[in-house]
C-alpha cells in the first residue's frame, strides 16, 4: 500500500490484502471467526490486529454459541500495512487482553446494514490512524484525531453483531477509550 | 456480382463466420450478450432437478465448505457418493486439512484450497480464484460449479435472517445458477445453502456484499457441470 498517502479506505484495504495472503489462505478456514481490526499500539509503532478462533455456531443454527480465544492472530502495520501473523500456540496472547474488564454491550440505536455498520468502522479508523490518534505520541492536530477517535469508538461494536466475541472486544475498547481520556481532555 | 473465386470466397467465409458465431455462443461472454442471455435467463426443468437433486439439505456438522464441495463432486461425477457426511469429512481432515474440531460442530472447515484439494480428491479439477461478481459471471454463464465465501450474517441477512446468528464466522455455500436481465446483464445467482438448509436467489447487489466479506477466495470446477435446459 502507498505509505505516503494513507486514506479513507486503508483499514478496507490491509484489510483485503491480509484476506490474500497466503498464510490467511491456508491458515483460515471459512468456518472460524474473524474479529474486525483492533487497534494497539506501543512507544515504537501502531498496528490493527485481527483475531481468528474456532466457531462454534458457523455455519447453522448449531449448538451453543460460546466465546473461543483466537488461536491466529495478525498484526497489520500502519501504515506500511506488512503483515505479522502469530499462528502458533502463543497466538492468545498476542490477542490484547486484560483481566477484570466487563464485557461490551452492542448499542440497540445501529443504523444500516452489517456491511454499511463495518465501512463506517473501517472509514473511521481510517481516518483516527491518518490523524494521529491510537499512538503514543500526541497528536499533531489533536481536535481532529479526538474527533476520528470518538467515532472510531463509537463504531466498534456496531460493526460486530455477534456476541460471542465481544468478550474479545472488551480491552481494545479500554485502550481507545484510554487513549482518548490521555489525549482530548 | 462476384466472379466464381468471389462467391467461393463468400462462401467461406459464410462457414467461417459460422463457426466463429457457435463458437462464441457456447463460451463465457464478460459483456451483455443477447444470445447468451436468451439462453440462460430461464433455466430450464433439467437444471431445477439437477440443483435441488444435488442439495443435501442441512449440514450437522461445521462443514458447510465440505457439503458445498460434495454437491459439485456430485454434479460433476453424475450420482451420489457412497459415503455419509461424517465419513466425506473424515476423508476430507485426512486427505485435504480440513479442520478437526473438538466438537461436530467445530469439525470440517475448510479454505479454497482445502475444496479444491478435496474436489480433486475425487476427480473434479477446479481452480481457486479471486472473488469477484466479474468471475461469478464468467463462470456461472459456462455452467461451471461456484463455491463463495461470505460472512455468515451477510448473506443470511439477504434471507432476512436474525443478525448474530452466524456467530462471527464465515460461511460457504454453492452458486449454481445466474439469473440475467434481458440485456444479458447478471441480476441475481441461484444459492444453494447448506447453513440454512435451504436453496434460494439473491441480487448481484448482495452478492457484492458476500463477497467483500468473505475470504477474498472461490471454487470454481474446470467443467461446466450444471444443464442447461
Amino acid at each position: 500500500m502507498d505509505n505516503a498517502t494513507p486514506s479513507s479506505s486503508w483499514v478496507q484495504q490491509a484489510v483485503l490484502q491480509m484476506r490474500a495472503s497466503d498464510t490467511y489462505q491456508s491458515k483460515v478456514f471459512d468456518e472460524h471467526y474473524e474479529t474486525l481490526p483492533v487497534p494497539v499500539w506501543n512507544s515504537q509503532q501502531n498496528w490493527l490486529v485481527v483475531g481468528f478462533g474456532v466457531n462454534s455456531r458457523t455455519g447453522g443454527p448449531l449448538g451453543a454459541i460460546t466465546s473461543r480465544a483466537p488461536h491466529l492472530v495478525c498484526a497489520i502495520e500502519w501504515p506500511s500495512a506488512a503483515l505479522h501473523w502469530v499462528v502458533d500456540n502463543t497466538a492468545q496472547r498476542a490477542w490484547p487482553t486484560q483481566a477484570g474488564l466487563p464485557e461490551p454491550v452492542i448499542p440497540t440505536d445501529r443504523q444500516g446494514d452489517l456491511t454499511q455498520r463495518r465501512q463506517r468502522y473501517y472509514e473511521a479508523l481510517s481516518r483516527a490512524l491518518d490523524k494521529g490518534a491510537f499512538a503514543s505520541k500526541p497528536p499533531a492536530d489533536a481536535r481532529a484525531a479526538c474527533e476520528a477517535a470518538r467515532a472510531t469508538r463509537d463504531a466498534l461494536l456496531p460493526a460486530s453483531p455477534y456476541k460471542n466475541l465481544l468478550p474479545h472486544y472488551a480491552t481494545p475498547l479500554h485502550s481507545i477509550d484510554g487513549w482518548i481520556a490521555a489525549n482530548c481532555g | 456480382m462476384p466472379g466464381p473465386i468471389g462467391g467461393a470466397l463468400s462462401g467461406a467465409l459464410k462457414t467461417a463466420w459460422a463457426a466463429v458465431t457457435n463458437l462464441f455462443s457456447e463460451t463465457p461472454a464478460k459483456g451483455p450478450c443477447v444470445a447468451c442471455a436468451a439462453k440462460k435467463t430461464i433455466v430450464g426443468p433439467a437444471w431445477e432437478k439437477a440443483a435441488n437433486d444435488v442439495f443435501p439439505g442441512q449440514q450437522n456438522y461445521g462443514n458447510c465448505g465440505l457439503q458445498s464441495s460434495r454437491q459439485l463432486i456430485e454434479q460433476a461425477k453424475g450420482g451420489k457418493l457412497n459415503k455419509t457426511e461424517e465419513q466425506f469429512m473424515n476423508d476430507a481432515i485426512a486427505s485435504c486439512g480440513a479442520g478437526q474440531g473438538s466438537t461436530p460442530e467445530t469439525t470440517g472447515g475448510t479454505s479454497a484450497e482445502a475444496r479444491k484439494c478435496v474436489m480433486q480428491q475425487y476427480g473434479v479439477a477446479s481452480t481457486v480464484q479471486p472473488a469477484t461478481v466479474a468471475n461469478v459471471d464468467d463462470a456461472l454463464r459456462s455452467g461451471k460449479g461456484v463455491i463463495i465465501s461470505s460472512d455468515a450474517d451477510t448473506i443470511w441477512a439477504t434471507q432476512g435472517e436474525a443478525e448474530g446468528m452466524g456467530g462471527g464466522g464465515r460461511h460457504a455455500v454453492v452458486l449454481t445458477n445466474a439469473i440475467y436481465d434481458s440485456n444479458g446483464k447478471m441480476t441475481g445467482v441461484d444459492v444453494n445453502d447448506t447453513g440454512l438448509g435451504r436453496r434460494y436467489a439473491m441480487s448481484t447487489e448482495d452478492l457484492q456484499k458476500c463477497l467483500t466479506s468473505g475470504s477474498g477466495k472461490m471454487n470454481v470446477t474446470d467443467a461446466p457441470i450444471w444443464p442447461t435446459n
